[in-house]
């Protein structure tokens, strides 16, 4: 990590909160000061996509509040006290006590409070999220984490390490900090049914506690992200034997996404002649609708040709395959701004992926913490490559209103924080290329 | 009611110690809470169980943030300053309403990971105040203290120091640790604490006395627009003075001209008084703290208490007058659509005071009134409600399930909600006007007929509360609403202090909070001792409660 971060993309590992509010009927309760589910909630998500978390809501999540006498003199009997009142309120199937960084400071011995509900009707269950240990992607990790360790899992009725035939768990998400997470999900739902896999989704509306139970009888997990989940997806192997099928990103638009599905085909062992089909139809989709813009686009328009990116690893890459290999674009300088716990690991991936871009055309995502940074870089590219001519695409956070105005470039949000309202629209696969394309394409008469 | 404090102090205290002994729990009436605050009772108020709700450190930030092309600096883990964009938009837009066009909120993170907090984080916080110089050009550099080089003991007044010799922008040493406070509002007296340790206030001594009419500093904050400085300045320049807006949206530079006033006044007293008093104490520069100009009567008084210092009460009088006609007349037609209706009023205790003084104008009824905290510089204000529609449903909380749970018992046709809570009262069914949306005015008569008009609009058409109530479930269980709202309200102080006070409220709709952790209640029992029992709260409450001076 860096040392200073300027406008960082990344919330605090305590928005990990955001990843069990997206499970229906999982309560998140915070051992921690009493803003510090606020701080995130601003970034994550009224500040992003304009949603906030269904039924709770951050007002209504039970918070021990730390305040100065608390760390002089411990806070777990407040926790206690929280834990007992919270059973006693709220409808949850589970509950995950988060720590922030006063009680790992303090000494709070979290664990060992638990202890007191192993029998409790609610199970409990604890993650360790200290701000200083990471960012909301390392919270997120660690509530999954703690779900797949500390969850009671039953013993499956139909004999010890049951697995259900083209069950698959969707990893590879971070609910909230990716603004489009909700739309994306019935989306891969629809998809993979349609390919016929049976996806077992933790996240959004009508799932709940019974995805999380059948966590250890997927036949494989399916991730979708060059580094997100992919120790969780690890950690499912070590506790279950579920093998991994590691896609680098969620694919959008039609190359790469049938590139998905006919390797994720072959590697389940799915009906040929059912996936191609399937892709055959969506490719037509995709088409249809797109060769009715063409008319608009062509007339009178002049498209920019150069993009930027400033995202998260998994949708940089996504973004720059189907800008290039679909839409024809040209990448000028590309980041990843959501700070990889294995930087030179995602760096080889996104070395691999881009080898093959059709026609041959070259691009590089760089891997940098501090956005400060890439926009001093995104300037000297603009003035030095560019010689600070034409108009560009940014693809980005509405952090980079400012960076898009100063450098003539068209700003299409993507991701965290996302100051645009989002409600069930996506960008993944075909369908949400379209929506991709409607938000590029309605930047362009905004040329002038 | 008289405020001091002890501006030597490296950090100023928390509202909840101090003259204020400032409450952030209460449920009752406003004659028993007016009583509380002026015996500093509420001190001994807590709540046994909690939800998550917000940070002095957010409270903090919107002030830097506001000061013209300032850089703030989170001195923290990656996550703290997470809310920030929040402001970006906000900031440019009420820039550019006030004249005054600017950039977004710009802000670095000293981004301490676990090795930081083992070996201290201080010489990242020098390097990212050296950065936020370099990099940004700000006018100003304000540093945020969080929570944990706060436990740790980072000494950030020692390394802004040594930093301030190596950069061009003054900076400013905020300690705002979120742990430190239960009352939000403590915030401004940290930033304000941090402005008046770094910067000097003294008047320039002019070459000739200024022969000008005389000049008034109002001090704004966040939650007020440009429309409501422009109507406090417009009725002030009628009656012959210049008003000037500090400390919000100008840049350090321009504050030198503060000396230059004749009179300091808060728009809203709850946010600045700690500066004010600092302004009279060094300076001798006088103040006054009429209550915020909402509702006619509250304008009325607000405008006469600074005529009265330059006697000018006449002028003012009859400029007055002329206006509450003109403003009468406009809504005299609306009365039937507005009268009786009754509205529930959420958020800061001088706001929602104020507004059910406009409210009742306008012919509503009060239902309750939700204070996100509260002590006895509000007194006034509420003595003129009681006195205008006798004693009412108070609360004083943040938390949505002692809100939900008294909508449910008190079914208001309509909610004047802070930015927090409106979700929860549109879900609930009830539609809901925000208390500040700074686009629109709130203050004076231009603010009494825009929210008239609001409400009307709001109340003509309410489908969409009706319809978001059918469709979405609240989180709590029907055992929480068969519950009293404020069950979960301990109050230590009772313990000591016998014999109990009445356990029936005046105002109807709500039941007075017990004193004692309720061992009458419904099922299921109780656990016997509640954390503040034993907790040293309980211990502080009894010698921390100064007895405030009565005004006059």
């Amino acid at each position: 990590m860096s040392d200073c971060v300027e406008q960082t993309r990344v919330g605090c590992s305590i928005g990990g909160a955001f990843t069990a509010l997206a499970i229906p009927g999982v309560l998140p309760i915070l051992h921690s000061g009493s803003g510090c589910l606020a701080t995130n909630e601003y970034f994550l998500s009224i500040s992003n996509g304009g949603q906030a978390s269904f039924t709770y809501r951050h007002g209504a999540i039970p918070s021990s509040n730390l305040i100065d006498e608390d760390v002089v003199f411990g806070g777990l009997e407040k926790l206690e006290n929280v834990i007992d009142k919270t059973l006693e309120y709220y409808d949850s199937d589970l509950l995950v006590v988060i720590n922030g960084c006063t009680p790992a400071l303090i000494g709070d011995d979290v664990a060992q409070l638990l202890k007191k509900y192993q029998r409790s009707p609610v199970p409990v269950i604890h993650a360790d999220a200290p701000g200083f240990k990471g960012s909301n992607i390392y919270g997120h990790h660690e509530v999954l984490k703690a779900i797949i360790q500390g969850y009671p899992f039953k013993k499956s009725s139909k004999g010890q390490g049951y697995k259900e035939k083209g069950l698959v768990n969707i990893l590879g998400f971070v609910p909230s900090y990716d603004p489009h997470w909700a739309g994306a999900l019935e989306e891969v739902q629809r998809v993979l049914e349609a390919v016929g896999l049976k996806p077992n989704i933790l996240y959004g509306l009508g799932r709940g506690i019974a995805n999380v139970k059948k966590l250890p009888e997927a036949e494989f997990s399916l991730v979708l992200d060059p580094w997100v989940d992919t120790e969780v997806a690890e950690l499912l192997t070590e506790r279950f034997q579920t093998p991994v099928f590691h896609y680098p990103n969620l694919p959008i638009g039609p190359t790469d996404t049938s590139r998905f599905l006919k390797e994720l085909a072959h590697y389940a062992g799915l009906n040929p002649k059912r996936v191609n089909d399937f892709i055959k139809k969506s490719e037509d989709e995709y088409y249809f609708y797109l060769s009715r813009a063409v008319q608009w686009l062509y007339f009178g328009k002049n498209s920019p040709k150069k993009f930027f990116v400033v995202s998260t690893s998994g949708y940089a890459l996504a973004l720059t395959k189907f800008l290039v290999n679909d839409l024809g674009l040209a990448p000028a300088a590309l980041y990843a701004t959501d700070i990889p716990a294995n930087p030179d690991k995602v760096a080889d991936l996104f070395a691999q992926e881009l080898r093959s871009l059709e026609g041959g055309v070259k691009a590089n995502i760089a891997i940098q913490d501090d956005p400060g940074v890439v926009e001093e870089e995104i300037k000297s590219y603009l003035a030095k490559e560019l010689k600070g001519s034409g108009v560009h695409f940014l693809f980005g956070s509405s952090w980079d209103l400012d960076l898009a105005e100063d450098t003539r470039s068209l700003l299409v949000p993507i991701s965290a924080p996302a100051a645009t309202v989002v409600l069930a629209s996506h960008f993944f696969g075909y369908r949400g290329a379209l929506n991709l394309l409607e938000r590029i394409f309605n930047q362009v008469p905004n040329l002038g | 009611m008289k405020f001091t404090a002890d501006y030597n102090l490296r950090v100023p205290p928390s509202r909840e110690l101090g003259c204020r002994a400032t409450g952030h729990a209460f449920g009752g009436d406003s004659s028993k809470l007016m009583d509380c605050a002026s015996r500093g009772c509420l001190f001994g108020y807590d709540r046994e169980f909690g939800q998550s709700t917000n940070c002095q450190m957010h409270v903090s930030s919107l002030i830097a943030f506001s000061v013209k092309d300032s850089a703030v600096i989170f001195h923290g883990p990656v996550g703290c300053g997470a809310h920030s964009h929040l402001m970006d938009f906000a900031l440019k837009s009420s820039g550019a309403a006030r004249g005054e066009p600017r950039l977004g909120a710009r802000w670095l993170s000293t981004n301490l990971t676990e090795a930081d907090i083992i070996s201290g984080g201080g010489a990242k916080l020098k390097e990212a105040i050296i950065a936020a110089d370099r990099r940004l050009r700000p006018s100003s550099i304000f540093v945020l203290n969080t929570c944990a080089p706060a436990i740790i003991g980072d000494d950030i007044d020692e390394e802004i120091k040594q930093a301030r010799a190596e950069v061009s922008a003054p900076v400013y040493a905020v300690h705002c640790s979120g742990f430190k406070s239960k009352v939000i509002s403590t915030a401004y007296d940290a930033v304000y604490h941090a402005i008046l340790k770094a910067e000097d206030f003294t008047p320039i001594k002019p070459v000739k006395p200024s022969q000008g009419p005389p000049k008034v500093n109002l001090f704004n904050a966040w939650s007020m627009g440009a429309a409501d400085e422009a109507e406090i300045k417009r009725l002030l320049r009628a009656i012959g003075i210049d008003a000037r807006v500090f400390v919000e949206f100008k840049s350090p530079d321009q504050w030198r001209a503060l000396g230059e006033g004749d009179l300091n006044v808060s728009l809203c007293h709850v946010h600045d008084l700690y500066f004010l008093e600092f302004l009279r104490e060094t300076n001798g520069q006088p103040y006054v703290t009429p209550d915020i100009p909402v509702s006619l009567a509250s304008t009325k008084a607000f405008i006469l208490d600074i005529a009265k210092f330059f006697n000018l009460e006449k002028t003012a009088s009859l400029v007055l007058e002329a206006e509450e006609k003109k403003v009468k007349a406009a809504l005299t037609p609306w009365e039937k659509e507005l009268k009786g209706k009754r509205a529930i009023i959420i958020g800061g205790y001088l706001r929602t005071g104020g507004t059910a003084l406009l409210l009742s104008e306008l012919g509503l009824k009060i239902a309750s009134i939700s204070n996100y905290n509260y002590d006895a510089f509000g007194n006034e204000l509420f003595t003129a409600i009681e006195k205008k529609m006798g004693p009412v449903s108070i609360s004083v909380s943040s938390q949505p399930a002692e809100l939900l749970n008294q909508i449910k018992r008190l079914k208001p046709d309509v909610a004047i909600a802070h930015s927090g809570q409106g979700a929860w009262m549109v879900k609930a069914g009830i539609p809901s006007l925000p208390l500040f949306a700074q686009r629109f005015p709130y203050f004076g008569y231009a603010g009494a007929y825009s929210v008239a008009t609001r409400l009307r609009r709001l109340l003509a058409n309410p489908n969409f509360a009706k319809n978001l109530a059918k469709h979405v479930s609240l989180p709590f269980t029907a055992g929480w609403y068969a519950k009293d709202p404020f069950h979960y309200l301990i109050n230590s102080e009772a313990e000591t202090s016998a014999p109990e006070e009445t356990k029936t409220s005046k105002a109807k709709g709500l039941r007075l909070v017990k004193s004692k952790p309720d061992s009458t209640s419904q099922a299921p029992a109780k656990k016997a001792s509640p954390a503040a029992k034993t907790k040293p709260a309980a211990k502080k409450a009894s010698p921390a409660a100064p007895k405030p001076e009565k005004k006059k």
